[in-house]
């Protein structure tokens, strides 16, 4: 095959190409060039980050302030405090996966700043750019640099022209915020008087602010308010600068950290925070630090055991120390235990008395966690199979066909071979205070953080019939399997025991007591069991019952089987069934203890009501509430006890009532016995109102 | 084959007919045809016309094209490479036994702990 052409044609070719090699190498190819990055950073993909910074630095104009607007501004959030990796509170850690690219490799602090001071200095004058500016002074401030803040702030504040008039007063707030949290006082309030002075709508979101701005800075300025600062270092002296520091009062740590509370600050260079002018509440101080910060480290720091009450002009000093998460020595990597004991050993910790050691189950859509021991006072412990298998845990449903059941691996619990378990450990100092625990962050981002796998399996058992009934979701039949073996051979504690938390599972399903028979078998398991597990739910019933020698009984058998460390809630529960006897000396004396044992201090009511009875005054009660105020996360509604106390009192001295007293103490009878009609009888001849109240919140505590 | 007589015949009659008629681009003509001048060469040379062999340049084509794309991808995938940003990319967090890993990593764990079990 030829083809004819003439010369002339064959040159116009040669041109047309030459022309489009040149037209694809200078347009489309740095076009292709930009998408592809784009996409390789949206993906995420390895590299794409400096694909992306390339692009950024080789295009111009437009293009350029587009790519920084679409991938920088966009992404970031202004002057946020609250976008950190891991916000840390009093045992929490929550892991943020908010961006709108989720894949999407993360700035840094330096490639932000050299962006956006460019977007700043040359980018269209738009709404953009004052994102951009209040970007770039957040980053500033998180390297301490509050001038170039306050001069990146101005600066945008001077190259926007007119019809941005609301972003101007916006950038100027900003700025008064600045000065404000840097304790430039004047300044901040100069600049606030210049923007009331010139409000041209009222209402608006930034008057609000304005106003809020400015009774934040009356109260800084006022030495009578409280004030709350610190130091955040890492137990091998690095200070850490740069991380969110939160003050979350009793009302917000229900819920997510949002941008919207009112006490968000950075530590500085060496690590330091300050909270000035600080309103009365209850508050916890929780951080922001970024995965790079974390990781292999832990905030050691338990549920309700880092409230900070504040009732003005107390100055509160509250420093953190991150500590190293502990390594697990054995049994990991899923190490398969078929002997009779199981000896758990893991790295020790300087300083520790104690150490708790933690289990999980796996479940259906994640994991069961429990405690295995606690006061283990060397590094390493010897556990019988036995001890494991009777360990009680919270249980989770699963479905079986269309009825949802408890998850049988998880009735089984240690007892189950094909289960994974886990296990953590905690330790402690001598006075109980939480040093550090072995589970965290392992993300070996600065060094090999990842450690062994905390896992480990036990095959020392075979399933029996009954066990596969259960585990095929016909609990009714395992029950009666469970039963029979028993009957068979009353040495088979797994039968008995598994038999133990069908029933008992029956039995709360269908909202009704134990029945006598279960009782039985309860009894035997708890003769056998030397964990004590089994004895609290006898408590439990015989005190439903009021046969108070079994109630006596069962409760000193636990106090030895715990060696005289009973949960605070059980030891509670005793205390209020001694109250109920009228036996008010013994109850007061247990539920002083639970309540020194429990950081919530769920049982100061009952305890506080025990106090009055036998004190015969209302002061060092008063004293008590407002020491110990019940914490609650969730129900707002948990009562101030500290309020009800004085609203006792007060009522006490106006009524000018010499009976006042025995009548409260004649209340407080009738409220011990916990018979509701009585209680509602009584309510309804008092004519005492704080008295009143006081009784219905007591009769509320469970 | 017509006869010299046939021939002889057409000619006069031909130039009977065309007596009037006075041809005067000869010189023309000539000159396009046997060249002389510079300018008249180039332009013989501008329209003169190739007879090329359209599968071995086609081919050729493909080839160049070919090593190209080769090179230019090359290119792309060589860059950044040195630099991968392995810490966050792309990668899912996990949590598993109480820690936080990374997903990938703590799936390499399980495998490597698993083939280690069956070996």
């Amino acid at each position: 095959m030829k083809v004819k052409i003439k010369v002339k044609h064959l040159f116009a070719l040669a041109v047309a190409l030459c022309a489009s090699f040149v037209l694809l190498q200078l347009i489309v190819m740095p076009r292709i060039e930009v998408a592809m990055a784009k996409k390789h950073f949206e993906q995420g993909t390895a590299g794409g980050k400096n694909e992306l910074l390339r692009v950024m630095d080789t295009s111009s104009g437009d293009d350029k302030w587009e790519l920084i607007r679409r991938y920088m501004i966009e992404n970031g959030s202004d002057m946020s405090l609250t976008r950190f990796d891991v916000i840390a509170g009093d045992g929490t850690f929550e892991s943020s996966t908010v961006t709108s690219l989720p894949d999407a490799p993360r700035w840094t602090g330096e490639e932000r700043i050299k962006y956006l001071e460019a977007y700043v200095e040359g980018g269209p004058a738009d709404g953009y750019l004052v994102r951009a500016s209040k970007q770039l002074a957040f980053e500033y401030l998180l390297l301490s640099r509050t001038e170039d803040a306050i001069r990146a702030l101005e600066r945008t504040e001077q190259r926007l022209t007119g019809g941005y008039d609301n972003q101007k007063r916006e950038l100027k707030f900003a700025r008064a915020k600045i000065y404000a949290d840097a304790e430039q006082f004047e300044t901040a309030e100069r600049l606030l008087t210049e923007l009331s002075e010139k409000q041209n709508r009222k209402g608006t979101y930034l008057n609000d602010n304005i106003v809020k701005l400015q009774t934040r800075i009356m109260e800084q300025r006022d030495d009578t308010k409280s004030s709350v600062s610190g130091t955040i270092k890492r137990s091998d002296g690095k200070p850490m600068a740069g991380i969110g520091v939160y003050l979350r009062s009793s009302r917000d740590v229900y819920h997510s950290l949002i941008e919207g509370e009112p006490y968000q600050t950075s530590t500085d260079s060496e690590g330091n925070y300050a909270f000035k002018g600080v309103a009365p509440g209850s508050y916890v101080v929780y951080i922001g630090l970024n995965f790079e910060q974390i990781d292999g480290w832990t905030r050691p720091a338990n549920y309700n055991e880092e409230w900070i009450d504040l009732r003005g002009g107390e100055h509160l000093t509250r420093d953190i120390t991150l500590q190293r998460l502990i390594q697990l020595r054995s049994p990991v990597d899923q190490q398969v235990i078929t002997g009779k004991t199981v000896t758990f050993e893991w790295e020790p910790v300087e300083g520790a008395a104690t150490y708790t050691l933690n289990g999980t189950f796996p479940v259906e859509n994640g994991t069961v966690g429990h405690q295995i021991k606690d006061h283990i006072e060397s590094n390493s412990i010897e556990l019988s199979l036995e001890e494991l298998y009777s360990v009680e845990s919270g249980y989770s449903y699963k479905k079986f066909g269309d009825k949802d059941i408890p998850d049988p691996s998880n009735l089984l619990g240690y007892a189950d071979p094909s289960s994974r378990f886990s296990w953590s450990v905690e330790a402690y100092d001598a006075d109980g205070k939480l040093l550090t625990r072995s589970n965290g962050y392992r993300l070996n981002l600065n060094e090999q953080t990842m450690g062994p796998l905390p896992f480990f399996y036990l095959k020392e058992r075979t399933l029996t019939g009954a066990d596969r009934l259960l585990l095929e979701g016909r609990m009714d039949e395992a029950l009666v399997e469970y039963k029979a073996a028993y009957e068979r051979d009353e040495q088979d504690e797994h039968s008995l025991r598994m038999m133990v938390k069908l029933l008992r599972i029956n039995a709360t399903d269908a909202k009704r007591p134990l029945d006598a028979a279960s009782v039985t078998y309860l009894e035997k398991l708890a003769s056998v069991d030397d964990t004590g597990n089994a004895i609290f739910p006898l408590i439990e019933y015989y005190g439903s019952v009021e046969d108070w020698s079994r109630v006596d009984r069962y409760y000193s058998m636990l106090n030895k089987a715990r060696q005289g460390r009973v949960e605070s809630y059980s030891q509670a529960q005793y205390g209020k069934m001694l109250l109920k006897q009228g036996r008010v000396q013994e109850g007061e004396a247990q539920l002083r203890q639970a309540q020194e044992n429990d950081p919530s201090n769920r049982f100061i009511g009952p305890y506080l009501a025990s106090v009055i009875y036998l004190s015969g005054t209302l002061d060092t009660a008063e004293e008590l509430a407002r020491q110990y105020p019940e914490r609650s996360y969730y129900d707002k509604d948990n009562p101030d006890w500290s309020d009800l106390v004085q609203g006792l009192k007060e009522e006490n001295q106006n009524s000018n009532d010499d009976s006042y007293f025995s009548k409260l103490k004649e209340a407080l009878r009738v409220c011990f016995g916990g018979e509701q009609t009585e209680i509602e009888d009584w309510t309804a001849e008092s004519e005492y109102l704080a008295m009143k109240a006081f009784i219905k919140a007591l009769s509320k505590v469970d | 084959m017509k006869t010299e007589q046939e021939q002889e015949f057409i000619r006069r009659r031909l130039e009977e007919e065309l007596g009037d008629l006075r041809f005067l681009k000869g010189a023309e003509v000539l000159d396009r045809t046997h060249p002389r001048s510079w300018r008249a060469k180039l332009r013989a040379l501008w329209n003169y016309e190739l007879e090329l062999p359209l599968i071995p340049i086609g081919a050729s084509f493909a080839v160049l094209l070919a090593i190209f794309l080769v090179d230019q991808l090359q290119e792309d995938t060589g860059k950044g490479q040195p630099t991968v940003d392995m810490s966050r990319s792309g990668r899912q967090l996990v949590e598993a036994g109480g820690n936080t890993y990374w997903k990938d990593d703590y799936e390499k764990a399980v495998e490597g702990v698993e083939s280690k079990d069956q070996s």
